[in-house]
């Protein structure tokens, strides 16, 4: 080879040297497409996905909350599943771990910051000219916000905001009432004002049993919402994620983890004969009432895993949620009734109180059960007393409230505070399922958490928060 | 794409038709042997030609070679082979004449003028080198391994093959262990110096696990190669000897290096393999279920089938060729496997063909171009920890998803349909060119291409889902790399300090930038209006999803070899790179590297015993955080057909690579006429910023841990490689041979609180001082006591291997017949129990001794020990942590000279037989393989840890290959 020929094959190779250093320079810039980053969630375009996010969220964290919180508040009976969908023996007797359940925690959290993420973001936006968020926008982010505090609220004894400090439980929903009242500010849309009011009653009936608002505001808000106003927290068949995961828990997918039998609601159990089904029992073969009902399943009869120290459970199933899609609602006019019949408890007057939970039943039809031929109206409570006013309304919201997160907040509320009552506890009983009679795993197991060597019907804040949060004990249970 | 191959192997068959007709003619012949100077035995596969003239040939199984039509003139007649040091004779050949020339071939010890390339910028001598590199010469082996994960299993010391029981899956391979606790720890892959993929295809799952999980297993790029093509594996196992490759490199490299063509007439090699799998008992000896109620889905023995059970088979044809002249040289092969597993769905068929070119356009300059083409497809049962998977409902038996243990109804799960299609191909080209002697540059530029798709049906009318339900996923990964290397030596000086000590420098510049670009598709589809075969979009019910993501890495290096009188040797280099999921505070990554070697044997002092190298080296290399790691993302999810979008990673600016450095030093001796070799290195790596998912606040709204720079851990270990001729003869001989190596980890510093989860799962003090990858678990300390168990909660030890023996022993008798077994060992290590699902009442056959009726019923007997009470009682469930300690045996094989039964042309025919994972002791496991694993990569665990699965057969494989 000619040295001019080599010369020109040294500058090739000069030239692939120099163009690997530019490579070095300038080509490990890359933008992966998918997930968004930050800067592109102040454009206007960005605002419905963001509220949107917070829905999504809520409709993860009410998915598990309501889950476990229904077998803590003994509405459903667990079989023993300790894998997918199913529960520890621990938590299956109803007790709930200190540190224990991060993800319920984490799904509820981020649909609060989420949805004040965007309550902010719009609060920006609104120093620039010209691009202003409009006010449902503003109420939709608002809702989204209470109703997550309120969930939070209603399930955890203490409360941590943005990786503050250990605050009581109660501070969620402070601040849910503040949102719901935003919202009801801003909103345009009658459904969505309406939303936020019956959001705020809620908030202000169980800060109400603490003292931490009044009874007579919970009222009116509550006398403001129709019958037959429901608000809801879409559910989507699309992912596992977004399904009606107490409905996806409960039933045949195929885990059958849960069953209805030996709750209030379901068959009783003929404890003498290894707890066969005694047929024409509980609450809702009893009355037909179609908030509570079930069915039973001859392909598969029996819950998938075995219970501890009893067995294999029968299978039945709820029929609440039949669709993956079902909503789990988040208010309705119904309710508000109830807490109309609970302040006029609080005020004294039971009477009143046994009317509007009376006319309340005598909305619903009665479907057909071995007591019911189905199409009438629910059949009436009765009381004699204060107490067993109590006691109706106890249930009444049970069965109002069933498999929607909400149980168990009440059972805490009423257990731990008699509020304006005056007494340790709020009068009347819970007519709690006897599960201990099946299996000592309930009676090892008591409901709730311990908090400062307390019993409480919540969870617990989580090890995850508690280990990473600077400003929050990390004792746990603390 | 199967018409395209057709047409690939077409053209390439012209070519090398064309080529070959070129080297014919007629005049004169060469003969000879090839013998070892040692045994004086007959030397097989050695390669005679005439340099310069395209003209050679491979000698037979008795050392003999022709070499015909050789025109008259005189030439300079070479044999060579892989580890024998070339011998080269002048002859003179007269028109139709027949010259006679025998060869006797030495072994090369230590090999310490073999050209290394892996590791070493360019290429370097063995003797140069200062860290120790493990080589593998493939057509040596006797075994005819199928897959190369077979072939490397205790093929080296401070390697671990491990997992991978089920037809088409993956091997775990670990170089020195683990070293990262986050980040993946599979060595970077190199075929040709070509980066390929080196993480197995992804495990596949309906879309949230929507439908019940998958079973697809991770087919491993490694095991898409052809064996019979590679011609050997080179293998650098820290960051000692990684340097070079950068970030992505501290796990090691593995690099396979092809066959080339060789000059001469065309040597074909043909090759038929038949083989047979059959299943040892896995349960629990003397339960009565030896295979854990699998019976009516496996063979219990090559004639003995359960009721459902099938003949598993495998058969194997490859065909590959071999010639060229002067200016162009090719190899080509082609391969087509077709076997079934042990499992009844369970079936692969592959097609494999190759072409590498060798041209030389100008004398001083080379070019290598190499394609690969390989076909899979796979068929699967569902198995493994799957609530719809034939293992796990039959490991059950009535407390299973079905509430039978019935064959009849479990049957209805091989319904199932679960196919898997990979496609790959690898090109590469590299270029050589030596403008001036000491002055060389290779420009390598490689392409990866590789494609899954994975289709999984449940049928309409199948009662766990009884409107059907099917899942397509295609998985795209493309790697485009660039690699640049310039070399230029010269002499510094000729005498050092007036010694008469020459010194040479071998300086060395480059550059790579690698590509890597990955993309799914998804769609899946469920409620199908009836039982037609379906497609995704015939379901009522359908989504689609996307997923692409892409990393480049670039880098450049400075190094240079100081060469002093050729035995004392001093390398120092540096690399420096950058990285697209670096973090923007971050930078660019420096990685430093030095190392020595002292060949002490070439010392007037030392004695006439044989070779003796004193090597050290020091180097550090990296691995990448992910793509996504340093930014602030909010993931996109929808929600009832809306946009919506949550909190995905909270980002971390600062991120970058976890750098691993690491301390090598040991020797290579020979002794005895050198016929016993010793390699021995000690090693100590340290990671400093170790990347740990540092879990987030939940409060802070991002629940997503973050990979943070913060962690430190120490492996250290040695390695000894010990081959000894024992008995050397003309006709028998005696070769054993030792590796035997330990790896120990440590994390020393997590930096992290000391309160956070993450460290409660190591020692009693925290995380550190523990294993890296540890068992911590509950032990029962009354265990005999007929008493409620009491536990203590203790750090067992490390779940990965820590002692690796690993003894080889090769036997040669009359006739050229040769024996070969090759053992391995490993120890030090605890493994926890998942198989049985006590907490849900399953019926455990190693509780069937402790139960009142074990055969329907988990109550249990009164005065149960506490240990057994402990792990037979649901409330309990305890006790599950075994030794893992095994010995296998890997293969036992005999190898037939059949030169004899075919014509005069055929140079060589061998007949072997191979019998593999023949023997198992297991040292304290009361049941199954310890190396028995769901796909680890679906579950995230990569130590050794059991699912519903059923381990590696036993294989028995006989195969013919001739060459001619």
């Amino acid at each position: 080879m000619h040295k001019n020929q080599i010369e020109k094959a040294d500058r090739r190779m000069a030239f692939v040297a120099v163009f690997g250093l530019l490579m070095l320079g300038t080509g490990c810039e890359v933008t992966n497409p998918g997930p968004i980053q930050d800067e592109f969630l102040v454009q206007p375009e960005s605002r419905a996905g963001l509220v949107n996010g917070a829905q999504r969220r809520l409709n993860e964290a009410i998915g598990w909350i309501g889950y476990t919180g229904a077998i803590v508040a003994r509405e459903i009976m667990p079989g023993g599943q300790t894998g997918a969908y199913g529960h520890s023996v621990a938590a299956q007797g109803g007790y709930i771990q200190p540190g224990s359940y991060s993800g319920h925690f984490g799904d509820a959290q981020q649909a609060r910051f989420i949805a004040e993420t965007a309550i902010q973001l719009f609060t920006d936006a609104a120093w620039q000219e010209g691009v202003g968020v409009e006010g449902d926008m503003v109420a939709q982010a608002n809702i989204w916000a209470g109703y997550a505090n309120r969930l939070l609220g209603e399930n955890w004894c203490e409360a941590v905001i943005n990786g503050g400090p250990l605050e009581d439980g109660l501070v969620y929903l402070k601040r849910a009432e503040g949102q719901f009242t935003e919202a009801m500010n801003r909103a345009n849309d009658e459904t969505l004002r309406t939303a936020a009011i019956a959001g705020r009653a809620q908030v202000r009936a169980f800060l109400a049993t603490y003292g931490e608002a009044s009874w007579s505001n919970a009222y009116s808000d509550a006398a403001s919402v129709e019958n037959d106003f429901t608000y809801v927290v879409e559910m989507s068949n699309l992912e596992q994620a977004t399904r009606n995961t107490i409905m996806w828990a409960n039933g045949r997918q195929p885990y059958l983890a849960y069953t209805m039998w030996n709750t209030y609601y379901g068959e009783q159990p003929d404890l003498a004969n290894n707890g066969t089904p005694i047929p024409g029992t509980g609450y809702w073969e009893e009355t037909g009432d179609p908030r509570v009902g079930w069915f039973a399943d001859s392909e598969f009869p029996w819950s998938n895993a075995a219970l501890l120290g009893f067995g294999q459970t029968p299978w039945r199933n709820q029929t609440k949620y039949e669709d993956p899609e079902d909503p789990i609602r988040l208010a309705s006019g119904a309710e508000m009734r109830l807490i109309q019949a609970e302040a006029a408890l609080v005020g004294g007057d039971w009477q009143d109180a046994m009317t509007i939970i009376n006319d309340l039943r005598a909305t619903y039809t009665t479907e057909a059960t071995t007591h019911q031929a189905g199409g009438d109206p629910l059949q009436e409570w009765t009381a004699t007393t204060d107490v067993e006013a109590w006691t109706r309304l106890k249930r009444e919201r049970a069965i109002e409230l069933f498999l929607e997160a909400r149980t168990l907040g009440d059972h805490r509320r009423w257990a731990e505070n008699a509020g304006v009552l005056g007494g340790a506890t709020v009068p009347g009983d819970l007519e709690l399922p006897n599960f201990e009679a099946v299996s000592e795993i309930f009676s090892d197991n008591p409901r709730g958490t311990l908090i400062n060597g307390q019993a409480r019907l919540c969870f617990d804040v989580p090890n995850s928060e508690r280990e990473g949060n600077p400003n929050v004990p990390t004792i746990i249970g603390s | 794409m199967r018409a395209n191959w057709v047409v690939v192997g077409t053209v390439l068959l012209v070519l090398m038709g064309l080529i070959t007709t070129s080297a014919e003619a007629q005049n004169g012949q060469i003969v000879g042997q090839v013998t070892d100077g040692q045994t004086g035995a007959p030397l097989s596969e050695v390669q005679v030609y005439l340099p310069g003239t395209g003209l050679g040939v491979l000698t037979r199984q008795n050392g003999r070679f022709i070499l015909l039509n050789v025109p008259p003139g005189t030439y300079e007649l070479t044999a060579e082979r892989i580890g024998l040091g070339s011998v080269t004779e002048q002859i003179t050949l007269a028109a139709g004449q027949t010259v006679e020339t025998d060869f006797t071939m030495q072994s090369v010890a230590l090999g310490l003028d073999e050209i290394i390339v892996t590791g070493t910028a360019g290429a370097a001598r063995r003797r140069e080198i200062g860290n120790t590199v493990s080589q593998i010469s493939v057509p040596d082996l006797l075994q005819r391994p199928v897959l190369v994960s077979d072939l490397l299993q205790a093929a080296a010391p401070g390697l671990d093959v491990y997992g991978g029981g089920t037809l088409g899956q993956a091997k775990i391979i670990r170089l020195r262990g683990e070293s990262s606790v986050s980040l993946s720890n599979h060595p970077l892959i190199y075929i040709d110096g070509v980066r390929i993929r080196s993480e197995p295809l992804p495990d596949v799952n309906p879309p949230d696990r929507r439908g019940g999980r998958s079973a697809n297993v991770a087919v491993s790029p490694l095991d898409n190669i052809n064996p019979n093509d590679i011609e050997r594996i080179e293998i650098i196992k820290g960051s000692a000897a990684t340097t070079l490759y950068g970030t992505e490199a501290s796990a090691g490299v593995i690099q396979v290096f092809t066959k080339s063509g060789t000059q001469g007439t065309p040597i074909w090699t043909a090759e038929v393999q038949g083989g047979k799998s059959w299943s040892r008992e896995f349960g629990v000896a003397g339960s009565g279920v030896p295979y854990n109620n699998m019976e009516h889905w496996l063979c219990t023995g090559i004639y003995t089938c359960g009721e459902y059970a099938n003949q598993s088979y495998a058969q194997q044809y490859n065909l590959s060729v071999r010639g060229g002249g002067r200016d162009l040289r090719y190899f080509i092969s082609g391969l087509f496997v077709d076997q079934q597993g042990f499992l009844t769905n369970d079936t692969e068929e592959k097609y494999a063909i190759r072409g590498n070119f060798t041209m030389a356009p100008a004398e001083n300059m080379t070019i290598q171009w190499n394609t690969a083409y390989v076909n899979q497809l796979l068929t699967m049962t569902n198995g493994q920890n799957n609530a719809q998977g034939i293992t796990l409902n039959a490991f059950r038996a009535e407390r299973n998803y079905f509430g039978t243990g019935d064959p009849a109804v479990l049957n209805e799960l091989m319904d199932q349909r679960l196919d898997q299609g990979v496609e790959r191909m690898t090109t590469g080209g590299v270029i050589t060119y030596a403008p001036m002697e000491n002055f060389t540059n290779r420009l390598t530029v490689g392409y990866d291409w590789s494609q899954q798709e994975h289709r999984n049906l449940r049928p309409y009318a199948w009662k766990q889902v009884p409107l059907g339900a099917l899942l397509n996923n295609t998985f795209q990964s493309r790697m485009l790399s660039f690699d640049y290397v310039g070399t230029y030596t010269f002499d510094l000086t000729a005498n050092l300090l007036g010694m008469e000590l020459p010194i040479r420098s071998n300086f060395s510049w480059g550059g790579q930038a690698t590509g890597a670009d990955e993309r799914t598709v998804e769609a899946f589809g469920e409620n199908f209006p009836g039982a037609a075969a379906p497609t995704v979009n015939s379901a009522a019910i359908t989504q689609g999803f996307e997923v692409r993501q892409k990393i480049w890495n670039s880098g450049f290096f400075l190094q240079n070899v100081f060469d002093v009188a050729d035995k004392y040797f001093l390398t120092v280099g540096t690399r420096v790179d950058g990285n697209s999921a670096f973090g923007k505070g971050f930078g660019l990554q420096i990685y430093p590297k030095a190392s020595a070697s002292w060949i002490l044997s070439d010392e007037s002092f030392y004695p006439d015993v044989g070779e003796m190298k004193l090597r050290a080296a020091f180097g550090r290399s990296g691995r990448a955080p992910g793509a996504f790691d340093a930014v602030r993302t909010w993931s996109p999810v929808g929600l009832a057909g809306n946009a919506a979008f949550v909190p995905e990673n909270v980002g971390n600016d600062n991120v970058g690579p976890e750098v691993t450095e690491e301390l090598e030093y040991g020797f290579d001796a020979s002794w005895w006429d050198n016929r016993i070799e010793t390699s021995f290195t000690y090693y100590e790596q340290i990671t400093n910023d170790a990347l740990l998912n540092v879990p987030q606040v939940p409060s802070t709204g991002f629940t997503n841990s973050v990979l943070t720079n913060i962690g430190k851990i120490q492996n250290v270990g040695f390695e000894l490689d010990l081959d000894a001729a024992v008995i050397q003869g003309a006709e028998w001989g005696l070769d054993v041979g030792l590796n035997y190596s330990t790896n120990d980890s440590k994390v020393l510093e997590l930096g992290i609180p000391e309160t956070n989860s993450l460290r409660m799962d190591c020692g009693p003090n925290g995380n550190e001082g523990c294993t890296l990858r540890n068992v911590r678990d509950e032990v029962v300390t009354n265990p005999d006591e007929i008493a409620d168990p009491i536990y203590e909660r203790i750090n067992y030890g490390p779940n990965l291997p820590t002692t690796f023996i690993s003894p080889s022993m090769t036997v040669r008798l009359p006739m050229g017949i040769v024996l070969s077994a090759r053992g391995d060992y490993k120890g030090g290590f605890y493994m926890t129990e998942a198989v049985w699902s006590i907490t849900r009442s399953v019926r455990s056959p190693l509780c069937f001794p402790y139960y009142i009726d074990p055969q329907n019923s988990i109550d249990l007997k009164e005065g149960v020990p506490a240990i057994w009470r402990a792990r037979c009682d649901p409330s309990e469930y305890e006790g599950y942590v075994w030794k893992g300690d095994f010995f296998k045996l890997r293969s036992v094989s005999a190898t037939i000279p059949m030169d004899f039964a075919f014509p005069e042309k055929v140079s060589n025919a061998t007949l072997t037989l191979a019998l593999n994972n023949s023997y198992l002791w297991m040292r304290e496991m009361p049941y199954m393989d310890p190396e028995a694993q769901a796909d680890p990569y679906s579950s995230g665990q990569q130590g050794y840890n059991f699912e519903e699965t059923v381990p590696a057969p036993i294989v028995l494989r006989a195969s013919l290959r001739i060459t001619f």
